[in-house]
């Protein structure tokens, strides 16, 4: 589903370049983890795949699309949760999701059947027109989620889906998450919580200093590295000093 | 579809911030209204309001009632006796010193025998030049003045405004006397003429009519408070729409919803074409709202109604180019900034020089000759300007469209910074 091949990028103003050369691989219809400490590169290698920030140099192909000549069709194919809530705080769920569904050109009783169908999904129905801004931190991750599934993407990205919400929003998330890949889709998804992405994912990327650590399976980088859980892996190969 | 989608979005949006709505429509209609009832008094000064006048008549004789006659049959109300007390020259100069009145007018004695005598001097002198009989009394001439006395914060205009009416009836009262004798004299040269000969008439071949370079309705429109203060903070008010553009583009950045809207497939620029939308019928809203309010509401506080010209096609095309330049100015200021605090303060500053530099506060032609010059880089200054052609020169798209191709040059310019930055940014 996703195939870097030596990425470098280096934002204006910045002293040290934040991509250094970045190859990782990503089989089709897997849950796959990019992981890494603070300033390891995965939210500026996440904006390339989805085409918000431009690389310096290196290919990246999503869906076996080159993103550098089918970045429209890209967009298409995916769907991307940002970290950030990025839905209007003033307007309702349902709101947001019709200006986005509207967006996707998706109208009419098709988008209605797919905003109630996903709002009773993730337990927000009965606060489909409650603002944004009145809900809980879990109850905004899963209304950031629904509004990238809008136009059945085949390939869902998440950044720190379930960063700052409770137990059970986070459990809701990550069986969808779950069920979703069941259904035939790819998952990609950053987070800094390893056990939460030994449990769900089939291949992870550890990437730091901008440049790819380890890659593989979780259960076989505990072994390979003599480690009982992906955290310890984590520390093995990327320190335990401090990140800024 | 998408544009509709993001124009019913943004009007969600802004259906939700009571604190904008407020902003932009009963701030500007608050401002509008007491800038025009502030203004009304110095714009009625000249026109139609009646100033007070104190007057000592030590002269009695026809020339200070000719002087009282004219004076007192328009801008001017002469006062002659205060408390029911009849004033005199001193008490004249304490009440304009005391500032209880602002002009007072004292007639010397004997200026009415004067101008007799001037009269008569000629006449005399004709008859000598001609051989005419008859000779009238004269004496040696003397010089008496009218002593004007203004209280220091009489403006210069009063002050120029009762001088020529004072003068103009002192040369008037003058001629007429000499005219008089002099037709007198005539007549007595040819007593056989059967009309008698009228040197007053014949002498008032060439008079002065003013005209307004306008059609008739403009004609009868004197500019006042109301035609200047409500076009002018109308479109001050317009530009203030910058504000909710700008906040909305930077809170958008900072909440990540425009990451949202980025990452979903097809042009951008249709997103934007909507917001463009949505703000340019906000504008033309709000415009004509300050204009019914200019309509409608102002005579019922006492003010003139406000004349819309007689083009409404043009007038429509107008205020779309001046909303659509705001707008674009509201795009450049929201690509310029990274925060509310960086770009409303700037946003709210720069509308407030841009519309005193462009002759909202006061009219381009009273300032400096750089200033002037100045003007012209504002889109305020093109925007009253296409304004005035339609209202008070009775002006249509032939007479707007210079205006109308600058207000569409700042837009691209807007527009063009405002893409270039946000390319930037994305880099």
């Amino acid at each position: 589903m996703l195939l870097i091949r030596d990425l470098h990028k280096t934002y204006r103003q910045a002293a040290e370049p934040t991509l250094r050369g970045l190859s990782l691989e990503f089989p089709d219809h897997c849950i796959a983890g990019l992981l890494g400490p603070n300033g390891a590169g995965k939210t500026t290698t996440i904006s390339i795949i989805c085409g918000l920030v431009r690389a310096d140099s290196g290919s990246v192909q999503v869906l076996g699309l080159d993103s550098r000549t089918r970045p429209m069709l890209i967009k298409k194919k995916i769907g991307v949760v940002p970290q950030s809530i990025a839905l209007y705080p003033t307007l309702s769920a349902r709101e947001n999701l019709e200006y986005i569904g509207r967006l996707y050109r998706i109208s009419g009783s098709s988008l209605h059947d797919k905003i109630d169908r996903y709002l009773h999904a993730f337990g927000l129905d009965k606060n489909a027109h409650k603002a944004i801004r009145h809900y809980s931190g879990g109850m905004r991750r899963r209304a950031n989620i629904i509004a990238s599934l809008l136009h059945d993407p085949e390939l869902l990205i998440l950044d720190e889906p379930t960063a700052g919400v409770d137990v059970q929003s986070r459990n809701m998330i990550l069986d969808f998450l779950r069920d979703y890949h069941r259904q035939g889709h790819s998952v990609l998804y950053t987070s800094h919580l390893l056990e939460e992405a030994q449990q769900l994912c089939e291949e992870v990327a550890i990437i730091d200093h901008g440049a790819l650590v380890v890659q593989g399976n979780p259960a076989a980088l505990m072994q390979e590295h003599d480690c009982r859980s992906l955290e310890q892996v984590f520390l093995h190969v990327t320190g335990w000093g401090v990140r800024d | 579809m998408r544009v509709l989608a993001t124009l019913l979005n943004e009007w969600r949006l802004f259906r939700r911030d009571l604190a904008g709505m407020v902003l932009l429509f009963l701030m500007p209609l608050g401002l509008t209204i007491v800038m025009a009832l502030i203004q009304d008094a110095p714009f009625r000064e000249y026109q139609d309001y009646v100033f007070d006048v104190l007057w000592v008549d030590n002269d009695g004789g026809p020339m200070a009632a000719k002087l009282n006659e004219e004076l007192n049959n328009g801008q001017f109300r002469l006062i002659d006796s205060v408390g029911g007390q009849q004033i005199d020259s001193t008490r004249l100069r304490q009440l304009v010193q005391s500032g209880d009145y602002k002009i007072g007018i004292v007639v010397p004695k004997g200026i009415s025998a004067e101008v007799v005598n001037s009269a008569n001097q000629v006449a005399n002198e004709l008859s000598r030049s001609t051989g005419a009989a008859g000779k009238l009394p004269v004496r040696d001439t003397r010089t008496l003045t009218i002593a004007l006395y203004f209280d220091p914060v009489t403006k210069q205009a009063m002050k120029l405004s009762l001088l020529n009416a004072i003068d103009k009836q002192l040369t008037r009262t003058q001629a007429e006397m000499i005219l008089g004798r002099l037709s007198d004299k005539l007549k007595s040269i040819d007593s056989t003429a059967d009309t008698p000969f009228n040197l007053q008439e014949k002498l008032q071949a060439v008079g002065i009519q003013e005209f307004t370079a306008g059609n008739e309705k403009t004609a009868q429109l004197n500019t006042n408070s109301v035609q200047h203060n409500v076009p002018a903070w109308a479109i001050f008010g317009l530009f203030f729409i910058i504000i909710p553009i700008a906040g909305n583009m930077i809170r958008e950045r900072e909440e990540g919803s425009l990451v949202r809207l980025q990452l979903i497939p097809g042009s951008y620029y249709s997103i934007i074409a909507g917001k463009l939308l949505f703000y340019l019928l906000l504008g033309i809203g709000q415009f004509y709202a300050m204009l019914l309010a200019g309509r409608l509401l102002m005579p019922l506080l006492g003010l003139p109604a406000l004349y819309m010209g007689h083009a409404p096609l043009a007038l429509l095309v107008t205020v779309a180019a001046i909303a659509l330049t705001a707008t674009a100015y509201g795009l450049l200021v929201g690509a310029l900034f990274q925060t509310p605090n960086q770009a409303l303060p700037f946003g709210a500053l720069s509308i407030v020089i841009l519309s005193a530099i462009g002759g909202i506060w006061v009219p381009v032609e009273i300032l400096p000759a750089g200033l002037q010059q100045l003007a012209r880089i504002s889109p305020l200054f093109w925007s009253l300007d296409a304004v005035n052609d339609l209202f008070l020169r009775s002006g249509g798209f032939s007479t707007i469209w210079k205006p109308l191709c600058m207000l569409g040059g700042f837009t691209l310019v807007f527009a063009a910074l405002s893409g270039w930055l946000e390319q930037t940014r994305k880099r």
